[in-house]
């Protein structure tokens, strides 16, 4: 795990429970990408995935002090790489 | 001689703010209930206007919908750029969640763009302390030249200081602060330009329409439209910022106001510990995989049982008092004269009331305030999201749906939550289709009371089929990728027995001074309808209805009744069948029939005038329309089913 390449950004949905990552690009169109510049959500931005399950279901993120749900389509445009220290993912 | 017309307007102040940051709570602590609030975002989708005196002086009071910026051309935002570019405003109060305060400072930026009087209200400074930020106000005050004014709004404390810094700041406009250099520069030059355009409109900065050009922001795309020489400057522009920094220039503008109010937020707040407290804990559990559900099914459980129980233990006595005293007026007037009719029939409608509606509608809309209040909802959303995928939705989509079992009006009104059109067409109809409180009485009050709790049970389980099939049959007529979730869950909140208590009250009175007088005129009305015997030529009409579900044909008047208020069709079955024991005149099977049927046929008045406004006239008579079809199904399959047993 603390080999994960860091040079090919991850999508939101890859990125395990606990785990803080950084976004470093936000796809898709204009619409998704105003909802999530309107809950904060910039490239730049740290973000801490506070639950990611295998089955369907949203996940849930922690982004400048709030909690969002944010559904699995929408999280798979967002891009992101592990924070230098966040690379391993709690148990 | 000439008369100026006085037309008394007093000055304006405008509370603005992203959702769920208490805009509404600060409203109705100095303004008396007048506007819902949840804890959930993006409850207030109109303004809600009112006077209020501060310091002897008299102010309008303005409580705009929630936004998030003032970018998108949703709906909420189009309202408020609406409001603030073409109204006199004296102050905005820009209302921000103190816990929350990076991301909403993002907004308190581009208001300032508007150079419009304002000040800034720090709210929710307890659950700021709670994360472990501290704010220091001055310096924020300071930086962005405004007053800035700490509150805790669900506490009421801070308010007075808040209305009277408000009165104090009327009229002095504020100046925007300014992007980085290089961006600031293009957009200056484009303002320069744009200056002619705007020389008349004194509303509207031309800086600001330099910005929101730029931006493309539809709302000022359409409203200033632009010649061919103009464009062309914009165009070059644009290109300049994209050339300079490899983004479009919306994306350029957005990411630089990020950074401004994220350096801010560093500047003013210090970040301590966090506070990991029993509500973390708590939800934890509630929104955990498993033990999440449980307790979701048990909650709802619970809450059926207490009105059920509650209504049932009350409704008993009163409609024994009702019988007792229907006897008396048959012993003091003739029970075969005209006055009798009226005075039973008046007398009926203001028991009727208090038997059979307020036993119910009393607990349920408490029970629905504290669910509203304490943050639960949204997590309700997060837990179904999975399974709305199933019907072709996502989670947000069961914010209005809950809502609908209080009341259809504002279920169809959040739907405005929901991104895309198609979405808020569909849960518009399912909405419309699930027992709002009224038909929740007569569930109760009719099939619960006579049949038993189990009988009004099954109503809500066959409900909650057909709302699913519903569901499903129009997202497959109607095929789209949905966009997909996005919601903020609102840190949970005791909800305070004040506000409880008021919007408990506030709802009250809407079945107080509407539904109610409604129903006393409405059974005198059938008293006089039956003396002239004009109910039996509407019974005749509509009897090839009540026939087919083997209802009596008196009942055929009442039907007409429910379509202004819900409650009136199990009301006036009382008048219609001269009986308070209405298990003499009606068989189980006929009242599980009617039941289901009135619980699905056309919305309400007042369901149906918001739905025309939500999803147009066609869509709305069509599907108004369809339930009728739908209800005669269903109360024909419940009749079927129902003789079996």
């Amino acid at each position: 795990m603390c080999n994960t390449p860091q040079d090919n950004p991850l999508n939101l949905c890859q990125v395990p429970t606990g785990a803080s990552v950084w976004v470093v690009a936000l796809e898709g169109g204009h619409t998704s990408r105003r909802r999530l510049n309107h809950l904060g959500i910039h490239a730049g931005d740290i973000i801490t995935v506070r639950r990611n399950t295998v089955f369907g279901g949203p996940l849930l993120i922690s982004v400048h002090h709030t909690t969002v749900a944010i559904g699995k389509g929408l999280a798979a445009k967002i891009k992101v790489k592990f924070v230098a220290n966040g690379l391993q993912s709690q148990p | 001689m000439v008369f100026k017309a006085n037309r008394n307007i007093h000055p304006q102040i405008v509370l603005v703010g992203q959702p769920n940051c208490g805009k509404s709570t600060i409203f109705n602590t100095v303004a008396g209930y007048k506007s819902i609030s949840t804890n959930f975002p993006g409850v207030t989708v109109q303004y809600t206007k009112s006077h209020i005196t501060v310091d002897n002086r008299v102010f309008d009071l303005v409580d705009l919908p929630g936004t998030y910026s003032l970018i998108s051309s949703d709906r909420a935002e189009f309202e408020a750029k609406k409001y603030l570019l073409n109204n006199d405003i004296h102050t905005i109060i820009n209302v921000i969640d103190a816990s929350i305060l990076s991301r909403s400072l993002e907004l308190s930026l581009q208001l300032l763009e508007f150079k419009l009087p304002l000040i800034i209200c720090l709210n929710m400074m307890d659950e700021a302390f709670r994360k472990g930020i501290s704010i220091d106000s001055k310096l924020l005050s300071q930086i962005l030249q405004v007053p800035v004014i700490e509150t805790t709004g669900i506490k009421g404390t801070g308010i007075g200081s808040l209305f009277a810094c408000a009165a104090q700041h009327i009229n002095v406009n504020r100046q925007p602060l300014q992007y980085s250099r290089h961006v600031e520069q293009v957009i200056s030059a484009l303002a320069r330009d744009l200056s002619p355009v705007v020389h008349h409109n004194h509303r509207l900065p031309s800086r600001l329409l330099a910005i929101k050009l730029l931006e493309k922001d539809k709302f000022f795309t359409s409203l200033y439209p632009v010649d061919a020489q103009l464009k062309h400057k914009i165009d070059r522009h644009e290109k300049k910022l994209y050339k300079d920094h490899g983004q479009v220039a919306e994306e350029v503008i957005s990411s630089d106001r990020h950074s401004k109010a994220m350096n801010l937020f560093e500047n003013v707040a210090t970040l301590h510990h966090p506070h990991k407290s029993l509500r973390d804990k708590v939800d934890d559990i509630l929104i955990h995989p498993v033990w999440g559900y449980f307790f979701m099914l048990g909650l709802l459980f619970l809450f059926f049982i207490v009105i059920f129980q509650f209504g049932s233990i009350v409704e008993t006595p009163i409609l024994k008092m009702l019988d007792a005293g229907l006897l008396q007026l048959g012993r003091i007037f003739n029970t075969q004269s005209l006055t009798y009719q009226i005075i039973s029939g008046m007398f009926q409608g203001i028991v009727g009331g208090i038997a059979i509606v307020l036993p119910y509608l009393l607990p349920f809309l408490i029970g629905m305030s504290l669910l509203e209040d304490s943050g639960y909802l949204p997590r309700v959303a997060f837990l179904m999201d999975a399974f709305m995928h199933r019907i072709g939705l996502h989670g947000v989509a069961i914010i209005p749906m809950m809502l609908g079992y209080g009341c259809s009006v504002p279920a169809v009104m959040a739907t405005r939550i929901l991104a895309s059109q198609r979405d808020r067409f569909i849960v518009s109809v399912i909405s419309i289709l699930i027992p709002c409180s009224a038909r929740m009485t007569i569930i109760f009050g009719l099939v619960g009371y006579y049949l038993g709790g189990a009988a009004a049970f099954g109503i809500y389980i066959i409900n909650l089929v057909v709302i699913i099939l519903t569901g499903k049959i129009l997202s497959r007529l109607m095929p789209e990728d949905t966009p997909g979730m996005v919601l903020e869950m609102p840190s949970y909140k005791y909800p305070a027995i004040r506000v409880i208590f008021a919007k408990t009250r506030l709802r009250m009175k809407e079945f107080i001074i509407i539904a109610w007088p409604l129903l006393i005129a409405g059974s005198i009305v059938l008293g006089l309808a039956q003396w002239y015997n004009f109910d039996v030529v509407l019974n005749r009409v509509l009897s090839p209805l009540t026939l087919l579900l083997g209802l009596p044909v008196e009942t055929g008047t009442t039907l007409i009744f429910g379509l202004l208020r819900k409650e009136l069709s199990m009301l006036m079955l009382f008048q219609a069948l001269g009986t308070q024991n209405l298990s003499a005149v009606m068989t189980s099977v006929q009242m599980f029939t009617f039941t289901l049927f009135v619980v699905f046929y056309f919305p309400c008045a007042a369901t149906f005038g918001v739905l025309l406004k939500e999803i147009g006239w066609k869509r709305a008579l069509l599907a108004s329309c369809a339930t009728i079809v739908l209800a005669m199904g269903i109360a024909l399959m419940g009749r079927g089913v129902g003789s079996l047993f």
